[in-house]
């Protein structure tokens, strides 16, 4: 046993010993990789780039975005192959369910007197009367404990809140809320 | 196995009791589905075919929309009326209305662990449901919510309903029908056969309702048609009438449920 092992170490080490073949390298240029310029001063151009840049940075709120002057763009992007055509457009746009439909169920609020679908309520009416619920409920609502403190504790505790100009700019729903819009009122003299 | 075999709906032939008694406890674990109801029909818990607005075997989702439930009946308890979207609402009517009538019930102390069951907030919703609802609807055998249509929701366009307790202190077609009332009156106009309809309809069965229904139009005048001449012309008249006209259920004859057989004896 042990003279087998011996034998085959020192094979092993004879098969260090012998000449290998290089290692195979493949380098492929990377044309993206920046190179290595030769430093030369600025040309004209290149200055008016830098001040321009320049200028962007310094102003950055009121100028304009730069747009990107490459010319990979129109390779790279995934576009449309072909224009479409006007009667492919507008078969497109115009399909039957897309367009307005008419509403033939609508009646008369026998209440306010405007507009409404039939077998629904009119929302004006019937928001007008949860209004009142509302006012119910705040007047039966029972003031919320308030324990009399110190100007300083009260300052301490509740020291307020400092809004910021969007918050108070969102303040003020009725601006930006979307509300349902009433309906047209049938009118007497028109409808004779 | 036969777990999996349920969840997936697979068609597995089980003659023995102990099996089919197995299916039956999974069912009422996890709720059902539309393949399961197949397989045992006679052994679903009525509650846990609650899936008519979506279709899953998913436990989980079937957890969420049970929770989502209880806390809509809950609301529809406490506050009498509430607001959501047309499937809901129906969904809400429903076990609202079978609640209630678990309240007529001989048997309090199985009705009221019935009642847990579907219900959140119990110290303060089962008092009134066993209470104040169980007196209000003493003389209904049903129909003890109503369901009213309103427009679609402003932002994702659902359709939107109402649902609420009738005879209670925020029902909505109460108030509007004493509106119309009030705005007749106060324009010299005769009161028309649907709104009269609907009048005898809502006071009917209601603590002192004539009474009530008459404050409620004196208010209706304060508050809405004080000054009737500066919107005459907007308001309908007689000369304005419905495109189509209502038609009133004439022929419908109600009759008396009979009374079972368990209860008598
Ligand atoms: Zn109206």
């Amino acid at each position: 046993m042990s003279l087998s092992i011996t034998v085959l170490d020192s094979l092993a080490g004879a098969l260090t010993r012998l000449p290998r073949l290089p290692q195979i390298q493949v380098i492929i240029p990377n044309p993206f990789a920046p190179q290595a310029r030769p430093q030369q001063a600025a040309t004209e151009q290149q200055k008016t780039l830098r001040e321009k840049l320049q200028e962007y940075i310094n102003n950055a709120v009121d100028a304009a975005p730069l747009i990107p002057t490459g010319l990979l763009e129109g390779l790279l992007r995934a576009v449309p192959k072909k224009k479409v055509s006007h009667r492919r457009k507008r078969n497109r746009q115009l399909q039957g369910d897309k367009q307005l439909k008419l509403l033939n169920n609508l009646n008369r609020c026998p209440s306010c007197g405007h507009i409404k679908r039939s077998h629904t309520l009119c929302m004006h009416c019937v928001e007008q009367i949860k209004s009142i619920w509302r006012t119910e409920a705040k007047l039966s609502e029972k003031e919320p404990f308030k324990q009399e403190l110190d100007p300083v504790d009260q300052k301490l505790i509740y020291p307020g809140k400092r809004e910021s100009p969007y918050e108070k700019q969102m303040n003020n729903k009725k601006e930006w809320l979307e509300r349902r819009q009433r309906t047209f009122e049938l009118n007497r003299k028109e409808s004779k | 196995m036969e777990i999996f075999a349920v969840l997936y709906g697979l068609s597995v032939v089980e003659n023995s009791t102990e099996k089919k008694a197995r299916y039956r406890s999974f069912i009422l674990q996890h709720g059902c589905s539309k393949k399961v109801i197949k397989v045992s029909p006679n052994h679903i818990p009525t509650l846990e075919t609650l899936n008519t607005y979506t279709n899953s075997c998913n436990p989980r989702e079937i957890k969420h929309r049970r929770a989502l439930l209880k806390n809509l009946v809950t609301a529809l308890i406490e506050h009498e009326s509430i607001t959501t979207t047309h499937a809901k609402a129906k969904e809400t009517q429903r076990l609202a209305d079978r609640l209630i009538s678990l309240t007529k019930k001989n048997d309090i102390a199985t009705a009221t662990s019935l009642a847990q069951a579907d219900v959140f907030k119990h110290g303060q919703i089962l008092p009134k449901l066993f209470g104040e609802l169980k007196d209000r609807y003493a003389n209904r055998v049903g129909g003890f919510t109503r369901v009213l249509r309103l427009e679609p929701r402003i932002g994702d366009n659902a359709p939107q309903s109402i649902v609420e307790l009738v005879d209670g202190g925020r029902e909505m077609k109460f108030w509007l029908t004493a509106r119309i009332v009030a705005r007749l009156e106060q324009q010299g106009l005769e009161v028309d056969d649907l709104t009269k309809f609907n009048v005898e309809q809502l006071t009917k069965l209601r603590a002192n309702g004539p009474e009530e229904f008459r404050t409620l139009v004196e208010r209706m005048k304060l508050e809405f048609y004080q000054n009737v001449e500066s919107f005459r012309d907007n308001l309908p008249s007689e000369n304005l009438k419905a495109p189509t006209e209502p038609q009133l259920k004439k022929n419908i004859r109600f009759v008396q449920r009979p009374a079972k057989a368990e209860e008598s004896a």
